[in-house]
């Protein structure tokens, strides 16, 4: 069914394949920059993965003005001024963020500071609501999950308040993404499980959640496909470079597809389950997704049962069944991984402790995320999801 | 300066009137219900946010004074956090009852300026003066979840109704 409104946009350009990365100073040549501020985490270097960065910029006119390594593992307001700060100091003109979804967000808050003028990204929280264009951002993700090379959102951890904030804005599109799979193969396999979970959480919320619509709809099952069909090889096989190619493709669909109709409750626990209990996003998403799902088939049963046959369920009985159907195959999904990554599936494995479940809960009933679930989310609706999943 | 038609007025003036009722309303319903007590009870002091329609009103500002919310009146009133609609038409279903504020965002009808996690904190406190504004036929299409309301809950809309445009006439030239 169409929508009575909706509003669709990815102005990113997206480059995929092998050897994509020797493009990157070519196309901060089409965005008239020269100066790159490349931005990482201590991981990326550690894996070999900046010096392919730094290998490609060899003759090409463009440079590298700094390198900047210490984003941390949730990236936070003060990291995002820091980068801001480099940025302007050094007179850079171009952003190129080579790392999973807290080195992308990390970019994306540094450029709000940039672009807006001022020198606390505190100061820019909000909804839709930057003015300036950003500077020139290429994205070069290094985990196939958050697809934050194409979204205009960012969650950056509020250091003072233990919060994520999420920001959302056209003028947070990176202009450029580049998935080679070169740059996804050293992931270890239960950061590949958790972040292709992540890619998951966001293709079957995006096609339930209230904002969906026919365009995100076709985003979000090419997504969905392309996960159940490779995420567990790319787990099992990791230099699997086809595997790898094709997932860092599903979370850049789900990206796509999510970022223009946003998602629901399961995202909102996360968010509250990292920012509270500092459980990683996508091993969040991965213990929720299934109880998310269940939480919403009374009002959009009919939806969810769709999702089945991408998802590989038994189509069998009627719309009630088959949606549950569609949750067991998720499911089945991360037992496996669990079986052979250890990825958690229970809050209680991921280190959540039981006294914690009311702080998450009320974190999480503030998220901007619940808006857009099918269902009503507060406390109590927050609470029950949280004691199944724990 | 571009004239303005009657059709525009009209509707910046319905606007500004369901604005009125809706910051009068938050103050009565402040007074007596027990459910947006216990939604600001945990807001700190003088949190101020405004609800408005871009590119220049109307808008009008709230703020917490102990237990109570306060209208201040029209304008922004220099709030931190302000939830605008981007145009007049965007502003209408929701303001006159014919969508739900989750279908409002949904539809990109709105833009938050501040902290998002209070605009959610800003939005639940205005679905409970929804409550307590619209009938209850109106609420069951345009909430997510069917409102039960008790027999004490629709005593208290009906003496709130009431009450509603003599409160209006006072709070008119703040």
């Amino acid at each position: 069914m169409i929508p009575e409104y909706y509003e669709f946009c990815c102005p990113v350009k997206i480059i995929s394949g092998k050897q994509a990365l020797a493009n990157l100073p070519y196309e901060m040549g089409i965005l008239h920059a020269r100066r790159a501020l490349v931005v990482a985490d201590k991981g990326v270097v550690g894996a070999g993965l900046l010096k392919r960065v730094e290998r490609v910029f060899e003759g090409s006119g463009a440079e590298i003005a700094a390198v900047f390594d210490e984003t941390p593992p949730d990236s936070s307001d003060r990291v995002a001024n820091r980068v801001a700060k480099v940025f302007a100091d050094l007179r850079c003109d171009c952003f190129v963020a080579v790392g999973g979804g807290s080195v992308l967000d990390t970019v994306k808050g540094a450029n709000m500071v940039v672009s807006e003028g001022t020198d606390d990204l505190l100061k820019l929280q909000g909804a839709e609501c930057l003015r300036n264009a950003p500077k020139p951002f290429i994205a070069v993700p290094t985990t196939a999950g958050t697809g934050s090379e194409v979204t205009m959102a960012a969650v950056i951890h509020n250091e003072e308040r233990h919060i994520k904030m999420a920001f959302t804005s056209y003028h947070l599109y990176p202009h450029v993404a580049i998935l080679d799979p070169a740059m996804t193969l050293t992931a270890p396999p239960k950061i590949t499980a958790a972040t292709g979970m992540d890619a998951l959480t966001h293709a079957i919320e995006a096609y339930y959640c209230l904002q969906k619509n026919p365009v995100s709809d076709s985003f979000a099952l090419a997504a969905i496909r392309l996960v159940m069909a490779n995420l567990t090889t790319c787990v099992t096989d990791s230099h699997n470079d086809d595997a790898r190619l094709a997932m860092a493709n599903a979370a850049l669909l789900a990206g796509i597809s999510f970022s223009n109709s946003m998602v629901g409750v399961v995202h909102a626990l996360a968010h509250a389950c990292g920012g509270v209990c500092r459980v990683p996003h996508g091993v969040a998403n991965a213990i929720l997704l299934p109880w998310g799902m269940e939480s919403n088939i009374a009002k959009v049963g009919p939806i969810i049962a769709e999702l089945g046959p991408v998802l590989g369920a038994d189509t069998s009985g009627n719309v009630e069944q088959r949606a549950y159907s569609a949750v067991g195959a998720v499911r089945a999904l991360a037992e496996r991984l669990k079986v052979v990554c250890g990825l958690p599936t229970t809050l209680h494995e991921a280190g959540v402790t039981e006294d914690a479940l009311d702080a998450v809960a009320r974190t999480a009933t503030n998220d901007g995320a619940v808006m857009f679930n099918p269902e009503e989310v507060d406390f109590d609706a927050a609470l029950a999801i949280l004691k199944k999943a724990f | 300066m571009q004239a303005l038609s009657v059709g525009y007025r009209v509707k910046r003036l319905v606007v500004r009137m369901v604005l009125l009722a809706l910051g009068t309303a938050f103050e009565q319903v402040s007074k007596r219900v027990r459910e947006l007590g216990d939604e600001i009870a945990r807001w700190e002091d003088g949190r101020t946010f405004a609800v408005g329609v871009l590119p220049d009103g109307p808008t009008i500002a709230l703020r917490k004074e102990g237990s109570r919310i306060r209208y201040l009146g029209e304008g922004d009133h220099g709030a931190p956090l302000r939830i605008l609609f981007k145009n007049l038409e965007a502003a209408l279903p929701l303001l006159l009852g014919r969508a739900g504020s989750h279908v409002a965002f949904a539809r990109h009808s709105a833009v938050v300026q501040g902290n998002v996690a209070e605009a959610a904190e800003a939005n639940r406190a205005m679905v409970i003066v929804q409550q307590y504004l619209f009938p209850e036929f109106i609420l069951r299409k345009i909430l997510k979840r069917r409102p039960t309301p008790t027999g004490r809950q629709r005593w208290i809309k009906i003496q709130i109704l009431a009450g509603l445009f003599p409160a209006m006439a006072l709070t008119y030239k703040r």
